[in-house]
C-alpha cells in the first residue's frame, strides 16, 4: 500500500520545532552568562587576596618594629601583629578570615588559594612567618635566638638575634611580596582568561545565535513557504483594501491584469475599476459584511475583465487591517454566458423567423416577412433586400425597412457588390476609411456606417441584405448576427420558393410552346366545372402539320407550334387558357363564354396567326372545332364535342372554325364519316359520331395557302 | 655546562669547579620562592660589598665584576644564560631581600 504524505502546514511538528529552536536560542545567553559567572567566580575574591598578600610584607617589617621598639621601652604590640601575620598566611593558604590589624581594617574573609605556585609560596611563607614569630616571641621572652630551629631551610649565618629576627622578617617579606605578586599576576591571568572565555563566549554567542536563527527562520519560512507558493502560484486575486486605498495585491494581478503590482496599489485599485462598478466595490468594502461581488477592472490593454470576488472585513486583525477581496477572473465564463444568450437570443429569433417564412408560399411574402424582421433587428437604422432578377445581371429592391426605409444603396449588379463577391457578411464602421465601399462613398447624406450581408441558397448568390447608419453607430454584433440570420433564412426560403415555382412551372407546362400541358388543363377543366362556371372549349390543330415537319424539319415544327402558341395568346384574354393538348394540337377555354363568342375570340386568333407569319418558318393554319360547358358536363365529353367540330373543320377544307354538336346516341353515328388519324403522340382518335359545322362563310374562310 | 639550582634558601652548582671560557650556565628555580641569579668574581661571599639595610648586596658596588645577572624566575623555571668566566673564583647568589642573607650563595671555581 502507498502511503501519501499529507500536506499539514499547521501540523504541531513544525510548531514544536520552532518552540525548540526559540528555547535554544534563549538557552544560548543564559550558558554564555553561567560560564561568564563561572568563570568570573574564581576571581571575585582576588582584590581581598592580594590586599591580603601585600599587608603580609608590612606587617612582618612591622612586627620587627614593634619588636624593637618593646625592647627600647616603647609601646608596641609586636605580638598582635605577629598573630595577624600568621593567621593571615594561613588564611591565605587554605582559606579563612585574615584578621584586621587593630584600627586599621576590618577583617577579611577570603577563600583558598589554588595556584599551585602561588600555594608554594604561600605555605613558605606561613613557615617563615611562624620562624618569625617565634623567634620574635624568644626574643622578647629573653631566649636564645639562635636555638630557635627554622622549618623554611632558611641558612642564616649570624647569631645575631636582632640581626637574625631582621633576615627572617626580610625573608618573610619577600616570600609575601613574591606570593601576592604571584597572586596578583595569577588574577592577571585570570581576567584575562575571563576575557578571552568571554570574547569566545561572545563570538561563539554570536555564531549559534546566528544558526538558531537561521534554523528559526528556515523552519518559519518552510512552514509559511507553502502559504506563499500557495498564494504566488495561485491564479486567485488578492486585494486588501483599506482608508480608501489598496494596501496590498497578490503578484497574480500581473498574470490576470498584466499590470505590475504598483499600478494597483494605493489609489490606483479604484481607478482602474469600472466607473459603473466603483461605487458598488466601494459600499461593499465600506460596508464590510462577508459577500460576493462581481466587478470590473481594466487590463493592460484596455480591456475589462470581470472579477467574482469574496469579500471579508479583516480590519480587527493586526496582521492584515483591512477588507480582503480574494477575487477570480471569471471573464471566459461571463462571455461565455453573454455568448450563449445572445445565440439563445440569434435561436429564438432565428426560430420565429424560420416560422414566419414558413407560412408565406411565395416571394412577396417571404419580402414581407423580412420588412418585419428588419424592424425588429433595429427600428432606426435603414435597411434594404436588392434580389437579382431572373438575368441574374440586375439587383431590385424587393424589401424595405418600414420604419426606418431605405438605404438606397445604388449597387446595381450582384457583381457590384463586395459582400456578394465575398460570399460574407462585411461591416464598414465608416464609408470615409480607406478599405469602405465605394457604393456609401457614393450616397448623398454625409459619411455613414453600414453592414451588407450576402443572401444566397445552394451555393448561389441571390442578392445582398444592406443596413446602414450614422458614421460610427452600426449595428452591433449581435444585431451582425441578427442580419446575418435573416440573410440565411430569408436566401434559403426565397430559393426553395424560387426552386418549388420552378418545379411546378415545370410541371404544369409545356416545355416546346411554353403554354400549360394537358394534365393542368384537365384540372382547370374538372375545377370551373365543379364550380359551375361557363366557359367555351376549343379545339385547334395545326393544318397539315405531319408535311411541314416532313419538307422543312422538325425544328421548324417546333418553331411553328411556338408560332402558334403566342398568336393565340396575343389574341385572347389573359383568363382564357391555352394549353398543348398534344402533338399539334392545343385546346383553349374561354371562361364565361358561349360557342358563339368563341367563334369570335377563335377569328382574332386566325388573324393574329395569320399576321405572325413574318418569315424565318413556313406559313400554316390551324382548324377549331368549338363546344361550351352548356354541351355536356364532364371534361372527356366537351373534347369529343370540340374535337368532332374540328374533325368537321378538317373535313371541310381546313383552316376553319366548327361548332361541335352533342349527338347522344354513339351507335347511330355515321361510321362512315369517322376516320382514325394519328396526330404524332399516338393518341388516336376516334370515329366522329355526329357534327354541326358552322355554317358562315367567314368561319370557312382559309387565310393562308395550304399546306399538305 | 653548568647545572645551578636554586630553592629555598640555597644555591647548589654542579660541578663547582669549571675550566675557564664560554661557561653555560642552567638555572633551575626549584622553589617554592621566585629567585634571580647574580654572578660576580669575588673570592667568597663574605667579601661582598652589602648596602646599608645589611640584606642585599650592593650591585653597583660590583658591577664591574659582575659577569651575569638573571631576573627573579617563576618556582619551577630552567633557564639558560652563557657566561664567558676566566680562571678563578666566582660567586653565584640571589640578591632578593633577604635571600642572599638567608644562605643564598655560592662559590664556583674556575681553572
Amino acid at each position: 500500500m502507498r502511503l501519501t504524505r499529507h500536506f499539514k502546514p499547521f501540523a504541531p511538528r513544525s510548531r514544536r520545532t520552532i518552540v525548540l529552536i526559540v528555547a535554544l536560542l534563549a538557552l544560548a545567553p543564559t550558558v554564555s552568562a553561567g560560564l561568564s559567572i563561572w568563570a568570573a567566580g574564581g576571581s571575585r575574591h582576588r582584590a581581598d587576596v592580594v590586599e591580603v598578600a601585600a599587608r603580609q610584607r608590612t606587617l612582618a617589617e612591622r612586627y620587627i618594629e614593634d619588636i624593637l621598639l618593646v625592647r627600647s621601652g616603647a609601646t608596641a604590640d609586636p605580638v598582635m601583629i605577629g598573630r595577624v601575620l600568621t593567621r593571615s598566611a594561613a588564611a591565605l593558604l587554605d582559606g579563612g578570615v585574615a584578621p584586621a590589624v587593630d584600627g586599621d581594617d576590618d577583617d577579611t574573609n577570603i577563600p583558598a588559594t589554588k595556584n599551585a605556585i602561588a600555594r608554594g609560596q604561600l605555605m613558605q611563607e606561613r613557615r617563615l612567618a611562624n620562624d618569625l614569630t617565634l623567634a620574635g616571641s624568644a626574643f622578647l621572652a629573653g631566649r636564645p635566638v639562635a636555638t630557635v630551629p627554622l622549618t623554611a631551610h632558611e641558612h642564616i649565618q649570624t647569631a645575631d638575634p636582632i640581626q637574625r629576627l631582621r633576615i627572617l622578617a626580610a625573608l618573610t617579606s619577600n616570600v609575601s611580596l613574591n606570593a601576592a605578586r604571584t597572586i596578583a599576576k595569577q588574577a592577571d591571568h585570570g581576567i584575562a582568561d575571563l576575557i578571552m572565555i568571554q570574547v569566545a563566549l561572545g563570538v561563539g554567542g554570536i555564531f549559534v545565535s546566528l544558526f538558531l536563527v537561521w534554523a528559526l527562520v528556515t523552519a518559519t519560512r518552510r512552514q509559511t513557504a507553502h502559504f506563499r507558493s500557495l498564494v504566488i502560484s495561485s491564479t486567485d486575486l488578492v486585494f486588501v483594501l483599506g482608508d480608501g486605498s489598496c494596501r496590498y495585491t497578490s503578484t497574480s494581478v500581473t498574470a490576470v491584469l498584466g499590470r505590475p503590482e504598483s499600478d494597483v496599489l494605493g489609489e490606483g485599485f479604484f481607478q482602474l475599476v469600472h466607473e459603473d462598478d466603483r461605487e458598488a466595490v466601494t459600499t461593499a468594502v465600506q460596508h464590510g459584511a462577508p459577500q460576493e461581488i462581481v466587478f470590473r477592472m481594466r487590463d493592460v490593454s484596455g480591456a475589462w475583465r470581470y472579477l467574482e470576488a469574496h469579500l471579508t472585513d479583516l480590519s480587527e486583525d493586526r496582521h492584515i487591517r483591512g477588507v480582503v477581496l480574494n477575487s477570480r477572473d471569471i471573464t471566459d465564463r461571463v462571455k461565455l454566458e453573454l455568448e450563449l444568450t445572445q445565440q439563445a437570443q440569434r435561436d429564438n429569433f432565428g426560430n420565429r423567423l424560420a416560422e414566419a417564412l414558413e407560412m408565406g408560399d411565395e416571394e412577396q411574402a417571404t419580402f414581407e416577412v423580412v420588412e418585419r424582421a428588419m424592424v425588429e433587428i433595429s427600428q432606426t437604422h435603414p435597411m434594404e433586400m436588392l434580389l437579382s432578377d431572373s438575368s441574374r445581371a440586375h439587383l431590385e429592391r424587393v424589401a424595405t425597412s418600414p420604419t426606418a426605409g431605405s438605404p438606397a444603396c445604388p449597387v446595381e449588379s450582384p457583381f457590384s457588390c463586395v459582400a456578394v463577391r465575398r460570399g460574407h457578411p462585411v461591416v464598414f464602421e465608416t464609408s470615409e476609411a480607406l478599405n469602405a465601399c465605394p457604393k456609401l462613398r457614393e450616397r448623398s447624406g454625409g459619411p455613414c456606417s453600414a453592414v451588407c450581408v450576402p443572401i444566397s441558397f445552394m451555393g448561389r448568390s441571390l442578392g445582398v441584405l444592406h443596413a446602414a447608419g450614422p458614421e460610427g453607430r452600426q449595428l452591433d454584433s449581435e444585431q451582425v448576427g441578427q442580419l446575418t440570420t435573416l440573410a440565411t433564412q430569408a436566401g434559403a426560403r426565397i430559393g426553395t420558393v424560387r426552386a418549388f415555382e420552378k418545379t411546378q412551372l415545370q410541371a404544369s407546362t409545356d416545355g416546346l410552346t411554353g403554354l400549360i400541358n394537358r394534365r393542368t388543363l384537365e384540372g382547370h377543366l374538372r375545377s370551373m366545372l365543379r364550380q359551375r362556371m361557363p366557359f367555351a372549349l376549343a379545339m385547334a390543330d395545326l393544318d397539315h402539320f405531319k408535311q411541314l415537319n416532313d419538307m422543312h424539319g422538325h425544328e421548324a415544327g417546333d418553331r411553328s407550334l411556338r408560332v402558334f402558341a403566342q398568336a393565340t395568346r396575343r389574341a385572347l384574354r389573359d383568363d382564357d387558357l391555352i394549353a398543348r393538348w398534344g402533338g399539334e394540337e392545343f385546346v383553349i377555354v374561354m371562361p364565361d363564354t358561349d360557342s358563339d363568342q368563341a367563334v369570335g375570340s377563335l377569328e382574332r386568333v386566325r388573324n393574329s396567326l395569320a399576321g405572325s407569319h413574318l418569315g424565318g418558318h413556313p406559313p400554316f393554319t390551324a382548324s377549331f372545332g368549338v363546344t361550351d360547358s352548356t354541351k355536356a358536363k364532364t371534361v372527356e365529353r366537351l373534347i369529343q364535342l370540340a374535337d368532332a367540330g374540328l374533325y368537321l373543320s378538317k373535313q371541310s377544307g381546313r383552316d376553319r372554325i366548327t361548332v361541335g354538336e352533342a349527338i347522344p346516341d354513339v351507335g347511330a353515328v355515321d361510321l362512315g364519316t369517322a376516320r382514325t388519324r394519328s396526330n404524332g403522340n399516338g393518341n388516336g382518335r376516334r370515329a366522329r359520331p355526329a357534327f354541326h359545322q358552322a355554317a358562315t362563310e367567314e368561319e370557312h374562310h382559309t387565310t393562308g395557302p395550304e399546306i399538305r | 655546562m653548568v647545572k645551578v639550582d636554586e630553592r629555598d634558601f640555597q644555591i647548589a652548582v654542579s660541578p663547582a669547579r669549571v675550566t675557564g671560557g664560554l661557561v653555560d650556565l642552567q638555572v633551575d628555580n626549584e622553589g617554592p620562592d621566585m629567585h634571580e641569579l647574580i654572578v660576580v668574581r669575588a673570592e667568597d661571599a663574605a667579601t661582598l660589598p652589602m648596602r646599608p639595610d645589611g640584606m642585599t648586596v650592593n650591585e653597583a658596588a660590583v658591577a664591574r665584576v659582575t659577569v651575569a645577572s638573571l631576573e627573579p624566575g617563576e618556582p619551577g623555571s630552567v633557564r639558560n644564560i652563557e657566561v664567558k668566566l676566566l680562571p678563578g673564583r666566582y660567586v653565584l647568589f640571589c640578591n632578593m631581600s633577604g635571600h642572599f642573607m638567608g644562605g643564598m650563595h655560592t662559590p664556583l671555581v674556575v681553572t
